[in-house]
């Protein structure tokens, strides 16, 4: 395996759904968190601002972006799920 | 030798359908249909060339290509994926592996691996019964820079080679390339390049994949998104299979999604079929 460098908010980010007590952390008390892990007053409020364009401008890695908008947002983690579809899949089942 | 007995590509998610309805059941339906074309070709085990979105492969990782050895997966479960087990094939990944490292190609080997949406919305399709076995092999498309088409095209013709002349005769093997189309993932204001899928599209249905195997990725980035990448997983399949033709199932560009949603089959022709 090889590896490469990876920023300290990236780190922290790829955890975030590994780790269940600390993604309850960061939705209690993300700058707290932020705090803890040492991140840059530059980086902290790009991380509470949230947007794509804001975690851009600190180049956290787009997929975690993605994974930080549906820590902190509950309505992009309403509309990115597959539970609208789920009753017909199970319905396919052979055994029920 | 073993026998591929169906090849189909798709997209590999699913969201809300509010206020997309319509087009959302013309995605679930042929995606239905492709997950039935897999289950009637009875096959042995289903090897799913797909990615990990960082749910378990993190940003350290740089290995361009991996294969999922274990056991038994369980979903990771994020979109309300069900944590149902499937089963692995670890003879046939290990031997994958190691026939892949003896060409020249080596494969990461995951040991454990929780598949996430990218592998487990294609076999919730596909093996909703979870009685075949399956092995995920991933393209890392999160690395920089990600493996390019004609890496991807390698792998496929490695496939290949590997079920033909390693596998027992008996052995019936299904594929499934999953992801695409166009999309941008963790971009404010993402689109969807209807026109680069409908032309990929063809280019699969034509089975004219010259310049498409030889493109830069960086030009399918520029054009498709990040997201877009994954059009490789459908490449590496396609290599797999160089003498059958895609039928398109299903297209539908789906702004609300931030995807173009497109998936196909792989046909041959009679004579083209030993």
């Amino acid at each position: 395996m090889t590896t490469s460098s990876v920023s300290r908010v990236d780190k922290l980010l790829a955890r975030l759904f590994q780790e269940p007590e600390l993604l309850a952390r960061l939705q209690r008390d993300p700058q707290g968190l932020f705090k803890e892990a040492g991140f840059s007053p530059e980086e902290c409020a790009a991380l509470a601002d949230g947007s794509f364009g804001a975690l851009d401008r600190i180049e956290v890695h787009p997929v975690l972006r993605m994974h930080y908008q549906m820590a902190t947002k509950p309505e992009i983690a309403q509309h990115v799920t597959i539970r609208d579809f789920l009753p017909e899949l199970l319905r396919e089942r052979r055994h029920g | 030798m073993g026998k591929v007995v169906s090849a189909v590509a798709t997209s590999h998610i699913l969201m809300s359908k509010n206020g997309a309805e319509e087009p959302a059941a013309r995605v679930f339906d042929g995606m239905m249909r492709i997950g039935r074309h897999v289950r009637e070709s009875k096959p042995d085990v289903i090897v799913i060339i797909s990615n990990d979105h960082m749910f378990n492969v993190g940003p350290s990782i740089t290995a361009p290509f991996m294969i999922a050895c274990g056991g038994h997966f369980v979903p990771f479960g994020e979109m309300d994926i069900p944590r149902e087990e499937y089963r692995g094939k670890p003879e046939f990944a290990s031997a994958l592996a190691s026939f892949a490292e003896q060409n020249g190609l080596p494969l990461h080997r995951l040991e454990t691996l929780r598949p996430d949406h990218g592998t487990a919305v294609p076999l919730l399709f596909a093996n909703p019964d979870r009685d075949v076995p399956i092995v995920p092999i991933f393209v890392n498309y999160d690395r920089s820079p990600p493996p390019s088409p004609t890496d991807c095209w390698k792998l496929g013709t490695l496939l290949q080679h590997f079920i033909a002349v390693a596998r027992p005769q008996s052995e019936r093997v299904a594929l499934i390339g999953a992801g695409g189309l166009s999309h941008w993932v963790g971009y404010e204001n993402p689109t969807v390049n209807e026109e680069f899928d409908r032309r990929f599209l063809a280019a699969m249905a034509s089975g004219d994949l010259n310049t498409w195997r030889e493109r830069p990725a960086a030009a399918i980035r520029r054009e498709a998104g990040n997201g877009g990448l994954e059009i490789m997983s459908w490449l590496t399949m396609a290599a797999v299979v160089p003498e059958a033709r895609a039928e398109v199932v299903y297209y539908e560009a789906m702004p609300s999604w931030m995807t173009g949603m497109g998936g196909v089959v792989m046909k041959w022709r009679e004579s083209t079929r030993s």
